[in-house]
């Protein structure tokens, strides 16, 4: 009945300290950081100026440390703290970052159980206020038993100086009433935000279980190196003051000292003049008997914060009156050396090292035993000696050529974040290895604006044309290029007009030897590839030239790649994309070994300005588009002269392949203002010219214009990419052995109409602001001046242009009209659009497609 | 390239019962097949056990681990013992984080080696 009562005590005064600090959380969000900031000036102040009454209480009621240390303590919780966060925003917009279109807001988390030490109690409870109040959340200190006056007297010395500075009433509250059971209430109660916990590991632990956010310490076991290049004077003096510091409280505290051998004895010395008693061991056995609780195997409360004296006097031990520290020679770490654990008092170990390897050893058995993520410390001045020494400690801090106590809280002896709750990580069981500051009590509210991604344009440096430009190029400028060996890539058909001749003859007038690999056929495969790749290795050329339709342009870029570049394989190449900028594998720029030259003999591909190239996989016969900007060629040429002798049905094919590269890229989700012009006239130009020089091969003004077209449509669909159009033609040519352009014909007018509908799915690219394939199709009709009085009307007049177009040019109207047999048109379905789906260009297409569509649209296109 | 690990073997001076083995190099996946018979032998033909000086050695894989834990029980199951020695302070680490020294015995030289598990024994 009585624990009835109690448990109902218990709940009902943490429902009241909760419902209060509530309340002062919701009316605390509405203050300003101009108000933010006077509250806690006015609070560190009060704490500051209390700093001695404050120290004196926790000393006398806790019978633990040093009454001038513990002023520094308060002085450091309310001055280097205040100093710390007085000027960070913890208000509303607190950051804006610009560049990356985020602005940070800063929310307050609620109510903060702050649970406080026994070990630091006044200085600690004057933190966690402190920045509770700065981050605009309620705190409720919960103090430890042994030391709850004083706690509670500093919680209230900052709550009235807060609440005269206008904070609201209860924005700092305390338990009167402590009990574990209390701390249990107050933990799991559903309405505090987030525990703060420091103290010893149960609590903390119990902080964690509660299932409340919480950021807890761990304890410490803090080993010091000291090396044999340290500067042995400073060395014990940062020891001996870090260590007497408040009778070894704070969990920073020196713990185990590892000197190399080649000092020891004058370490041992040093310590010695500056009032360190070495134990014998006897002595040793007796102290670690009262330090070390042969029970629990954890530290003895009663010896914490305890002068050497009185620990010797329970210990039965004789020792100076004036020894400050108490120091026991140990073999080894573990269980069996009990002074190797944790000691908050004047009491160390004294570990020798053979070399700096052992002593790093030795420091890594401290860590981990029970120390991992706290705190380490080394005295070396040679930095490499540190960094091998902090590579290999797991501590959180790790303090060099300074007190280690003073180190670990931070601001004194260092730039740390100066803090009386040190995360100790994932080896301390916490959330982080910081000093815990105002930034930790904060949720940050990230609002982040839609963002576009840079675009770009990239052509050849160099692009030539004109009729007879080849001749001016090889026979003049050829000559600044300052190369030696040149290496010609081409099909067997250049080599019979006499062109790879030519360039020849004007690259030996010019001193230049060259080279030729004529064996690329139609869709180069990886085999050819390799077999150029090697001649390319045993001739080593600076200069590539490639020449002929796309597809010894295609193998070309491929060769040059694999050349300059010999540690990328082809399945790093072919590996799928989202974003060209993003990609996995990443390809360093080319033209260190050699500059890529390209000739097109056909008026189509556009190979020879574009970032892809084409090669297909000889044993499963799928074509995989490699792209990257690195292949773009250097320069291209672009002679009309090459093209006369094209035949009827190839003009044809490449004509509609060019037309398809420039519908493509004007309708794409990536296409801009710079790629738009080209896209257009391209497609004016093919409609202008390519039935005239279908008619008639000689007409060299058609010729010469188709051939621009081509150029200019490569230029728009290297920055804008292609769509579905590319991705169906691939697997169709592929499988029906069709010719690529004659491909991208037979799809075209169901590609558009599939795209000018409202798509099913929308791709995701944030410059893409909503749907406009139909409008854009629209306006190249109206480019083309056809009939355009609606989108709709549009759309329509360019499919039916496109038909006349094909007509005209002696293609077949269809899949079916070509000659394929519906029943092997109908086996090769699934598989055709489950591979145009994968395809690297319907990630750009204006609709994402389904496998589904790309079925119906290649039914529509069979006829 | 890597370098194979080189290996010697050679009775311990002052307790000749007990071997004293000594690796070089990275222990790892490409390495570890060609030291294993050596090492296991080395364990089968030491009269009371073998210790193992890793002062030469860079990086231990965990087929590294595994070849050590082999070795180890190898040693157990015919009554002799085992100890690691002379480890690096990144290679010391690798144990310590494994949670395996206790049970594999490391010690910072020959004679604490000794003096530990077979004079004490």
């Amino acid at each position: 009945m009585e624990n009835a009562n109690k448990e109902k005590d218990v709940k009902a005064i943490a429902d009241s300290l909760v419902q209060q600090a509530k309340e002062a959380s919701a009316v605390f969000t509405q203050y300003s950081q101009q108000e933010v900031d006077r509250i806690v000036h006015a609070a560190a102040k009060a704490a500051a100026n209390h700093r001695i009454d404050l120290a004196r209480m926790a000393v006398e009621e806790t019978g633990m440390g040093v009454f001038e240390d513990k002023v520094i303590k308060n002085q450091f919780a309310s001055e280097y703290v205040y100093n710390d966060i007085r000027d960070a925003k913890t208000v509303g917009l607190i950051h804006h970052h610009a560049a990356q279109g985020i602005w940070e807001f800063a929310e307050p988390l609620g109510i903060i159980l702050g649970i406080t030490p026994v070990t630091n109690p006044t200085s600690t409870a004057i933190f966690k206020c402190l920045l509770a109040l700065k981050t605009r959340n309620t705190i409720v200190i919960c103090g430890s038993r042994n030391a709850l006056k004083c706690t509670n007297e500093a919680a209230r010395i900052v709550y009235e100086a807060a609440l005269a500075a206008g904070a609201p009433d209860y924005v700092i509250r305390w338990v009167d009433t402590p009990s574990r059971e209390m701390t249990h209430a107050l933990m799991t109660h559903p309405d505090m935000a987030l525990i703060l916990a420091t103290g010893g590991m149960s609590l903390v632990q119990a902080a964690y279980g509660s299932g409340k956010p919480a950021i807890g310490v761990g304890p410490g076991n803090v080993p010091v190196f000291i090396d044999k290049d340290a500067d042995i004077d400073l060395a014990v003096h940062d020891v001996i003051l870090s260590k007497t510091f408040d009778n070894g409280m704070i969990c920073a505290s020196e713990q185990s000292l590892v000197v190399d051998r080649s000092i020891r004895d004058k370490v041992e010395e040093r310590l010695k003049a500056h009032g360190a008693y070495f134990l014998s061991e006897e002595e040793t056995k007796k102290v670690q008997d009262v330090v070390i609780d042969p029970e629990k195997q954890s530290m003895s409360p009663k010896v914490v914060g305890q002068k050497p004296q009185r620990i010797a006097q329970m210990a039965g031990i004789e020792i100076p009156q004036d020894a400050r520290i108490l120091i026991a020679h140990l073999d080894g770490v573990g269980e069996k050396f009990p002074l190797s654990r944790e000691k908050l008092c004047p009491v160390l170990a004294f570990y020798t090292a053979n070399d700096f390897d052992e002593g790093v050893n030795l420091c890594t058995d401290l860590t981990h035993f029970g120390g991992l993520g706290h705190t380490a410390s080394i005295f070396s001045q040679n930095p490499e000696v540190v960094q091998r020494f902090s590579d290999t400690i797991n501590a959180g801090r790790i303090v060099v050529n300074s007190p280690s106590s003073h180190g670990g809280i931070g601001d004194i002896y260092n730039r740390l974040r100066p803090s009386l709750t040190l995360g100790c990580g994932a080896g301390g069981r916490n959330i982080t290895t910081d000093n815990v500051t105002v930034t930790h009590l904060l949720n940050i509210k990230r609002i982040t604006n839609r963002m576009m991604n840079m675009k770009w344009f990239r052509v050849p440096s160099k692009i030539y044309f004109e009729p007879g430009c080849l001749d001016v190029f090889f026979s003049h400028e050829i000559k600044d290029f300052g190369v030696r060996q040149a290496f010609i890539v081409c099909s067997g058909s250049a080599m019979r007009e006499g062109t790879v001749r030519r360039i020849q003859d004007y690259l030996e007038q010019a001193g230049i030897h060259s080279s030729v690999f004529s064996d690329v056929k139609s869709d180069p495969t990886l085999e050819t590839i390799e077999s150029g790749l090697s001649a390319m290795r045993k001739d080593k050329p600076d200069l590539i030239v490639a020449v002929g339709g796309g597809s010894p342009l295609d193998a070309a870029k491929a060769m040059w790649l694999l050349y300059e570049q010999p540690e990328l394989s082809f399945d790093d190449l072919k590996l799928y994309f989202m974003d060209i900028r993003k990609r996995v594998v990443k390809v360093a720029p080319l033209g260190k070994k050699a500059k890529l030259v390209a000739i097109p003999t056909t008026s189509g591909t556009g190979s020879e300005v574009t970032a892809f190239t084409v090669v297909t996989d000889g044993a499963t016969r799928k074509k995989y588009p490699i792209a990257d900007y690195a292949i773009t060629p250097d320069v291209a040429i672009i002679d009309p002269n090459l093209v006369m002798s094209v035949p009827r049905d190839v003009t044809a094919d490449t004509g509609l392949d060019a037309l398809s590269h420039a519908l493509e890229s004007y309708v794409s989700i990536v296409a801009s203002d710079y790629t738009d012009p080209l896209a257009l006239r391209a497609i004016q130009l093919v409609f202008q010219h390519l039935p005239a020089a279908y008619r008639n091969g000689k007409d060299a003004a058609a010729r010469e214009k188709l051939h621009n077209a081509s150029t200019i449509a490569g230029m728009a669909f290297t920055n804008a990419f292609l769509g579905i159009n590319h991705s169906l033609a691939h697997i169709l040519g592929a499988t029906f052995h069709i010719p690529h352009g004659r491909a991208n014909a037979f799809v075209m007018n169901a590609v558009i109409r599939y795209n000018a509908a409202l798509p099913k799915k929308f791709p995701a690219f944030p410059n893409y602001l909503y749907p406009k394939a139909k409008e854009r199709y629209a306006e190249i009709a109206e480019a083309l001046k056809l009939p355009c009085s609606t989108p709709e009307e549009g759309v329509e007049s360019l499919i039916k242009a496109i038909s006349d177009l094909k007509r005209q040019v002696g293609l077949p109207a269809s899949i079916r009209e070509a000659g394929v047999p519906e029943s092997e048109f109908g086996k090769a379905v699934d598989r055709m659009a489950e591979i145009a789906f994968e395809d690297q260009c319907t990630v750009s297409n204006a609709s994402y497609p389904l496998v589904e569509d790309l079925k119906k649209i290649l039914w529509e296109a069979f006829g | 390239m890597v370098s194979a690990p080189v290996i010697t073997l050679v009775p311990s001076a002052s307790h000749p019962e007990v071997k004293c083995l000594s690796l070089s190099g990275r222990i790892d996946t490409s390495t570890v097949n060609s030291i294993t018979p050596a090492v296991l032998q080395a364990v089968s033909d030491s009269p009371s056990g073998l210790i193992v000086d890793l002062h030469e050695v860079s990086f231990v894989s965990s087929a590294g681990l595994r070849l050590f834990l082999t070795a180890f029980k190898n040693a157990q199951s015919s009554n002799k013992k085992m100890a690691l020695i002379r480890l690096h302070p990144e290679v010391y680490k690798i144990f310590k984080v494994a949670g395996l020294d206790p049970m594999l015995g490391i010690f910072k030289d020959e004679k604490q080696a000794l003096d530990e598990v077979w004079r004490k024994a």
